[in-house]
C-alpha cells in the first residue's frame, strides 16, 4: 500500500507541476507573440530553440563526462567489480537508466523553447526528437570513450560549446539571417530525425557492447563523485558542491609541471593564482567567451535586463577563478599557516579575479550602455559595476557557510530544517540583485556609482568576516 | 647555574565543555623555549581539544592562553609567524603541487632563500619524487609528511603538533624524532599530542597525562 501511495503522489505531483509549467510556457509564448515586434527580437526568438537544444546537449555531454557516464557506487566497486560477475550485465541497466534520464531531461526543455519560439506542433516534435536522439548518441559516445579514456568526448563537447558560442556571436554581431519559425513537419525534418535516430542506435549498441571492457578505474570515480554531489545538493550547500567538483577535477591529474619563483609576502598568493591560470586557462577562456552574452541580449531587445544578464554571466564565469579563495575559506588551518589577517589573505587571492572581473566589465560596457541607453563613457562605468557585481556574487557563493544543524531547526513536513538552508539556494543571486538594483532603478552614472559602492561594502564584509 | 629558559606559552585554567560533558577541566600548561611538552592520554581525553583551544581554532569555556605574556590571538599576524601548527585536519589546495605548496608557505613568510630551503625540507621528508604531484594523489602518509614539511619551511618559535607520528612509517617516525630534538636544540618550544611511547620518551621534557571526559 505504501508503494502505491508513493506512486500516486509521484504521478500526481508530476502531472500537476507539469501542467502548471506547460501552462506558463504557453502563456509566455502568447505574450511573446504580442510583444516581440523588433527584428532583433524576432532573430533572438527564432534562434532560441536551436541555442537551447545546443546548450542542453553541451550540458548533457559535460555531465556525462563528469560522472562517466557509466558509474558504480563505491559498494559495488568494492564488492562486485572484483568478482567474476559479467561486467556488461552489471553495467547495462546503469547505462540504460542514464539514457532514459537524458531523454527525460532533454525533451521538456527543448519543447518549452520551441513553444516559446512559436514553432508549429510538427517542428516542435521534430526538434525534440532530434535533440533527444542526439543526446542519446552523445551520452553513448562518451560511454564508448570511457573505455579508452581518449580525447573524443572532450573534443565533441568543446566543439558543441564552440558552436553554441558562435551562434550567440552571430546574433550579437547582427550577422545572422532571420531563421524563421517552421510551421510544418517537412521532409527535411524527417531526414534529420532519421539520421539522428541511426546515430543514436549505432552509438548505443556500440556503447552497450563496450561495457564488458570497461575498467574498474573508469567506472569508480563517478561513483565516488555522485554521493558527494547528491549530499551537497540535498543540503543545498552549493559551496560544498564547488569543493566536490574541484577535488574531482584535479584528482584525475597525476602530476603537474611545478612552477616556481615569484614574489614573497602577499605576492606569493597572487603568484599561485597566476600559476593556476597558466595550468588551467579554461576559466579565462570561458570568461572571455561569455562577454558575447550581453551583446546578444541587447540585440534581442533585453533593454535594462542586459544588466542582469551581464552580471549573471560574469557571476557564473567568475566562479571557477575563485578556487584559491574557496579553499582558504573552507580550511582555516591552511589560512593559519600564513602570517596574514583573514581579510588581507582573502584580498590577496582576489587580486587576479578582480582584475579579470574589471576587464570583463569593461568589455561588457558598450552592451550595458546600449541596453541602458546611456553615453559610451557612462556605459563603461556601468559595465565596470556589472563586472564587479558578478565578482561579488561569486565571492558570496564561495564564502557561504554550510547549513548549521547545531542551531534551532524549523519543523517542516520533510523534518527539521536549519534556518539558513533555504537561503543557501539563493546565495550569490541575492548579492547580484542587491548590487545591480541601483543600475536597474537609476540607469545613470549615479546608479553605477551606487552599485560600485554597494559592491565594495559587500566585498569588504565577505572578505573580513571570520 | 643555568639561567631559566624564557617562557613562550602559558595556559591557565583551560576548561572546555561541550554541553554537559567537560572534556578538559582547569588545565595549566607552560612551554618554554627549547622545551617539549607532550599531552598524552587515551582517545577522547581532550588532547586535540587543548591544542585547538591554544591555536585559536576553538574557544575555551574558561581559562587563558598567553604567548610571550600576552593573550594569544591567532588573528594577529605576529602570532601566526610564531606558531607553526600541524593539526590532523590540514587540507591543501587541490590544484597546487607539493613543491608549490611549500614554496607558497615559505614565500608568504618572506623566508630568505626560500626555494633552497624548500628543496632541503623536501629531501628531508622524502617527497622529492612527489614534488610535482597534486595532494589528491598522495598517500595518507605522504600527505602527513607534506603537512609536517609545511611547518619546517617557515619561521617558528613554537611548534604545535597533533599526533605528528600518525600515518608515518618507521623511518618517518625516526626522522620526526630527530627533527623535533633538533628543533628543541635550537631553542624552539614544542607542544604536541602523541600516542607514540618512543617519540614521547625521546622528545618530551614534560608529559601531561589527560584523563577522559567527565
Amino acid at each position: 500500500m505504501d508503494v502505491l501511495g508513493d506512486v500516486y503522489v509521484a504521478v500526481f505531483a508530476t502531472v500537476m507541476f507539469g501542467s502548471m509549467l506547460a501552462n506558463v510556457v504557453l502563456n509566455v509564448g502568447r505574450v511573446s507573440d504580442e510583444l516581440c515586434v523588433t527584428r532583433g527580437c524576432h532573430e533572438a526568438r527564432s534562434l532560441l530553440p536551436w541555442t537551447v537544444a545546443l546548450a542542453v546537449l553541451v550540458v548533457t555531454l559535460a555531465l556525462s563526462r563528469l560522472l562517466g557516464p557509466v558509474f558504480v557506487t563505491p559498494a559495488v566497486g568494492s564488492w562486485l567489480l572484483p568478482t567474476p560477475v559479467d561486467r556488461a550485465e552489471l553495467l547495462r541497466p546503469r547505462l540504460v537508466k542514464i539514457l532514459v534520464i537524458c531523454v527525460l531531461g532533454v525533451c521538456p526543455i527543448v519543447a518549452a523553447a520551441a513553444v516559446l519560439a512559436g514553432f508549429g506542433v510538427g517542428p516542435t516534435v521534430g526538434l525534440v526528437g532530434v535533440s533527444a536522439l542526439l543526446g542519446v548518441a552523445g551520452v553513448s559516445l562518451v560511454a564508448l570513450a570511457q573505455r579508452r579514456q581518449g580525447p573524443v568526448a572532450r573534443l565533441v563537447t568543446w566543439s558543441l560549446a564552440l558552436a553554441l558560442w558562435a551562434t550567440l556571436l552571430t546574433l550579437a554581431t547582427r550577422r545572422l539571417p532571420l531563421v524563421g519559425t517552421p510551421e510544418v513537419f517537412s521532409t527535411a525534418w524527417l531526414a534529420v530525425l532519421l539520421a539522428a535516430g541511426v546515430a543514436a542506435v549505432i552509438a548505443t549498441v556500440r556503447a552497450l557492447r563496450s561495457l564488458a571492457h570497461l575498467r574498474d578505474r573508469a567506472v569508480t570515480p563517478g561513483g565516488q563523485l555522485a554521493p558527494g554531489l547528491s549530499g551537497a545538493l540535498a543540503s543545498l550547500d552549493l559551496a560544498l558542491l564547488f569543493d566536490v567538483l574541484l577535488a574531482h577535477r584535479w584528482r584525475r591529474h597525476d602530476a603537474v609541471r611545478p612552477r616556481r619563483g615569484g614574489p614573497s609576502g602577499l605576492g606569493a598568493l597572487l603568484w599561485t593564482d597566476l600559476t593556476r591560470l597558466r595550468r588551467a586557462p579554461q576559466p579565462l577562456v570561458t570568461l572571455a567567451a561569455v562577454v558575447v552574452v550581453p551583446y546578444a541580449g541587447v540585440v534581442a531587445g533585453a533593454g535594462r535586463i542586459v544588466v542582469l544578464v551581464a552580471a549573471l554571466a560574469g557571476f557564473l564565469a567568475t566562479l571557477p577563478l575563485l578556487s584559491g579563495l574557496r579553499v582558504l575559506v573552507r580550511t582555516p588551518g591552511l589560512a593559519r599557516l600564513m602570517p596574514f589577517s583573514v581579510a588581507r589573505l582573502r584580498w590577496a587571492v582576489l587580486v587576479v579575479p578582480t582584475g579579470l572581473a574589471v576587464l570583463f566589465g569593461l568589455a561588457c560596457g558598450p552592451a550595458v550602455g546600449q541596453g541602458l541607453e546611456v553615453p559610451a563613457g557612462a556605459g563603461l562605468l556601468l559595465g565596470l559595476a556589472v563586472g564587479l557585481s558578478g565578482l561579488a556574487s561569486a565571492v558570496r557563493w564561495v564564502t557561504g557557510r554550510p547549513p548549521d544543524y547545531s542551531r534551532p531547526l524549523v519543523s517542516t513536513p520533510a523534518g527539521g530544517v536549519p534556518t539558513n538552508l533555504y537561503g543557501s539556494a539563493v546565495r550569490g543571486f541575492d548579492v547580484l540583485l542587491l548590487t545591480t538594483a541601483p543600475m536597474l532603478l537609476a540607469p545613470t552614472v549615479r546608479g553605477g556609482e551606487a552599485s560600485l559602492l554597494l559592491t565594495a561594502v559587500v566585498l569588504a564584509y565577505l572578505t573580513g568576516r571570520r | 647555574m643555568t639561567s631559566p629558559r624564557p617562557r613562550l606559552l602559558q595556559v591557565r585554567g583551560l576548561t572546555r565543555r561541550f554541553g554537559e560533558v567537560t572534556v578538559v577541566a582547569g588545565l595549566d600548561v607552560d612551554v618554554a623555549s627549547g622545551q617539549a611538552v607532550v599531552l598524552a592520554g587515551p582517545n577522547g581525553s581532550g588532547k586535540s581539544t587543548v591544542l585547538r583551544c591554544v591555536t585559536g581554532a576553538d574557544v575555551p569555556t574558561e581559562g587563558s592562553v598567553e604567548l610571550d605574556g600576552r593573550p594569544l590571538d591567532e588573528r594577529d599576524p605576529a602570532v601566526r609567524s610564531a606558531l607553526a601548527v600541524v593539526m590532523d585536519d590540514l587540507d591543501f589546495f587541490p590544484d597546487l603541487s607539493v613543491v608549490e605548496h611549500l614554496d607558497l608557505f615559505a614565500k608568504a613568510h618572506c623566508m630568505p632563500e626560500a626555494e633552497p630551503l624548500v628543496d632541503e625540507v623536501l629531501a628531508e621528508v622524502g617527497l622529492v619524487a612527489q614534488s610535482g604531484q597534486l595532494p589528491g594523489t598522495l598517500s595518507s602518509g605522504q600527505r602527513r609528511r607534506l603537512a609536517l614539511a609545511s611547518a619546517f619551511v617557515r619561521p617558528r618559535r613554537l611548534l604545535i603538533l597533533d599526533e605528528p607520528e600518525a600515518r608515518l612509517d618507521v623511518d618517518g617516525v625516526r626522522w620526526l624524532t630527530e627533527r623535533l630534538r633538533a628543533e628543541k636544540g635550537v631553542g624552539l618550544g614544542i607542544l604536541m599530542a602523541s600516542h607514540h611511547p618512543g617519540l614521547i620518551e625521546a622528545v618530551a621534557d614534560e608529559v601531561i597525562s589527560l584523563g577522559g571526559p567527565s
